[in-house]
């Protein structure tokens, strides 16, 4: 079975398997759970900040009236999840391989480079540094790659859509 | 008759018809690759259409998106992955029948199905979409109340094992929409000091971020999977004994995915799903399914395409996206500073017969592309990875810079990227953040318009016919998954009870 891919609905866990970390005590989506719970709490918590409404305006619903509406179904809908999730066995999590982790930071890194040396030099740092994180052994290809590409973008974008690109703190 | 004298007019104009080809083209080529879907890369396009002019903008979008349904079933059945979500069916007979050596005659009952399909629901958005409006533009404050609620309520099923999950990301993505200055009162709200999000939070960098940038942290994990290709042959047409074998199975997938296009929030993904099961419990050798039966390529590609149109329909009537790409389609008519749902009728008729036209030329120009070129398209599938990804996020990243020109929208799009990541990683679909996001700002300003209508009297709501129907609808949209489930469940037992005994 090559080539298969495909994306479960409960995320990465094996839910399929009875046998499977029947006896777990920390579900899945307990944690998930807990994060949105703490983050609606603090949503709930910002609303309380908002402006006084002057009184001429203050026939209809108040501003922060219908966030709050929206942290209550939230916060049942978690509640929801998590005691259907009590009901459910669930299998070992998978872990995440370093290599999201790796990219994930190489993507922040790009775009905070994007403020300090412009858009063009930095995406040509990340055409040169995913594919090589990426196993990519072809150097020359991907030097051909990283030189092609953002020109092909800066043609596109700054020169027919008339695009201001960033340029950068030391070129701007 | 306006309908005849846009499709003349589009045909003899050669930038239309290379706009509508350049769509079709790239649709299929984004709907081979897996891992780009049609909502990706509508969403990706978005920005370089901005300046366009609206027709040959939303032609395009348009004429991607039925293409890119489309597309996804060469990959499915040339190397089981299939390129779009709503050719995971397409694979389940696809490949078998590839791997048996008849991957031209997979190909061609695909590429016939898809095109039967996507014209039928052409011809349905022609005949409903107009019918839609008219009795929607009775619609008031309340009814788009009750409506956008049931659009949200539909989010339950999108996918039937997470429902629960599905409507917090459609809460959650209602909540950002709250972002921004209250449109009432002017109070700012969320807006942290930052000048550019009193606006709101776009929805441009959201959809690229949650669709493309996790995605690319998808394909970080999976890189060591490698697709075993089969090597493709010239497409055939089906034969006569072919066709008769699956008229039946194609005519109700028509009807199926029309049907479950135009409800709220569901797509071609699920009406695939129901074709394909449909097709298997009406057909004469069920063991042959899941082993290369072409009534199991035909039943999932004739409802796809035809969700397509009919996904449309409530875009373009109502304002409320049949999809998550008609998200971006609904979204890009706003961009372009039009206002979807009833009035559109009446203010931009030539817009909307233009999109009609767009996809009926789309769906014909796939057919052609398809049975000339599925073999050429196959081998986009040999771009390497490492070169692909990088330049999705690329683009990404300048896509979402262009569209107001500041680095705000390119930090929301990346935080939505790796939200979307852990979204994905726990079960929970972008899509439904997408929707919640569009329809927010609908069910926020739609509810309050109505307390003032009513005078903050909630029973009022339950004095008109068309809101009534629309809770009754929210309602089975809400409880109807856990209710099928509980019966299919039920079911089950019953009939392991039978058979014991």
């Amino acid at each position: 079975m090559s080539g298969e891919r495909q994306e479960s609905t409960h995320g990465d866990t094996d839910t399929s398997s009875p046998a499977a970390g029947g006896g777990r005590w920390l579900h899945s989506d307990d944690v998930a759970g807990v994060v949105i719970l703490v983050f609606v709490g603090v949503v709930a918590a910002i609303t309380t900040t908002f402006d006084e409404v002057p009184a001429a305006l203050s026939q209809g619903i108040p501003p922060e009236q219908f966030p709050r509406i929206l942290v209550v179904v939230i916060a049942l809908l978690v509640v929801t999840m998590i005691v259907q999730s009590r009901l459910r066995r669930e299998g070992p999590r998978k872990r995440v391989p370093m290599m999201v982790l790796f990219t994930a930071c190489l993507l922040v890194v790009f775009v905070v480079l994007i403020d300090w040396i412009g858009m063009m030099a930095a995406m040509l740092g990340f055409c040169v540094a995913l594919p090589l994180l990426w196993g990519e052994k072809r150097f020359l290809w991907v030097g051909l790659y990283a030189a092609l590409f953002p020109a092909c973008i800066y043609l596109l974008f700054s020169m027919l859509l008339g695009v201001r690109l960033p340029l950068g703190l030391f070129m701007g | 008759m306006e309908i005849f004298s846009t499709l003349a007019s589009i045909l003899l104009d050669p930038y239309m018809l290379l706009v509508i080809l350049a769509g079709t083209v790239g649709g299929v080529l984004v709907g081979v690759l897996p891992g780009l879907s049609s909502t990706m890369a509508t969403a990706l396009l978005l920005p370089f259409t901005v300046t366009m002019e609206p027709i040959p903008a939303i032609s395009l979008l348009a004429a991607l998106y039925c293409a890119g349904t489309y597309g996804g079933s060469i990959t499915a059945i040339l190397i089981n992955a299939p390129g779009a979500p709503p050719a995971a069916a397409t694979a389940l007979d696809g490949y078998p029948m590839a791997v048996r050596g008849e991957a031209g005659r997979a190909l061609g009952i695909a590429t016939v199905s898809s095109t039967i399909g996507g014209v039928f629901s052409v011809l349905v958005l022609i005949v409903a979409a107009p019918l839609l409006a008219r009795i929607a533009y009775k619609f008031g404050a309340p009814e788009y109340f009750a409506l956008a609620l049931f659009g949200l309520s539909m989010l339950a099923s999108i996918s039937g094992k997470s429902s629960v999950k599905n409507l917090i990301g459609g809460a959650f993505g209602v909540l950002i929409a709250t972002v921004g200055v209250d449109f009432t009162t002017g109070v700012e709200r969320f807006t942290f000091g930052f000048p550019e999000l009193t606006e709101g939070i776009h929805f441009i960098p959201v959809m690229i971020g949650l669709f493309g940038g996790s995605e690319l942290l998808t394909q970080a994990a999976s890189l060591n999977v490698i697709y075993k290709r089969i090597a493709s042959v010239a497409v055939r047409l089906p034969s006569r004994e072919d066709f008769r074998k699956v008229r039946g199975v194609i005519a109700r997938s028509c009807g199926i995915g029309t049907f479950i296009g135009i409800l709220p929030a569901e797509g071609g993904t699920v009406a695939a799903m129901v074709a394909y099961n449909e097709a298997k419990r009406w057909s004469k050798d069920k063991a042959e399914f899941g082993n290369g039966a072409i009534e199991g390529i035909a039943g999932p590609e004739a409802a796809n395409n035809a969700a397509t149109g009919g996904a449309m329909v409530p875009t373009l009537a109502l304002g409320i996206p049949g999809s998550a790409t008609t998200a971006v389609i609904l979204g890009a008519l706003m961009v372009h500073g039009l206002r979807p749902g009833p009035h559109l009728f009446n203010e931009q008729p030539h817009l909307l017969y233009s999109i009609f036209v767009a996809m009926l030329v789309a769906n014909v120009m796939f057919m052609g592309l398809g049975m000339l070129g599925a073999k050429v398209f196959a081998r986009v599938t040999l771009i390497p990875r490492t070169f692909l990804w990088p330049s999705v996020f690329a683009l990404a990243v300048v896509g979402s810079y262009a569209l107001t020109q500041s680095m705000l929208d390119v930090w929301v799009m990346l935080t939505f990227g790796l939200l979307g990541f852990l979204f994905r990683r726990y079960g929970f679909s972008p899509a439904p953040i997408i929707m919640g996001l569009i329809l927010g700002e609908l069910v926020e300003n739609s509810l309050k318009q109505s307390l003032l209508i009513f005078d903050h009297n909630w029973l009022l709501f339950f004095e008109r016919p068309i809101v009534v129907m629309f809770f009754v609808l929210t309602l089975a949209g809400l409880f109807g998954p856990f209710l099928y489930q509980h019966l299919v469940s039920g079911f089950m037992k019953n009939r392991r009870g039978t058979l014991d005994e």
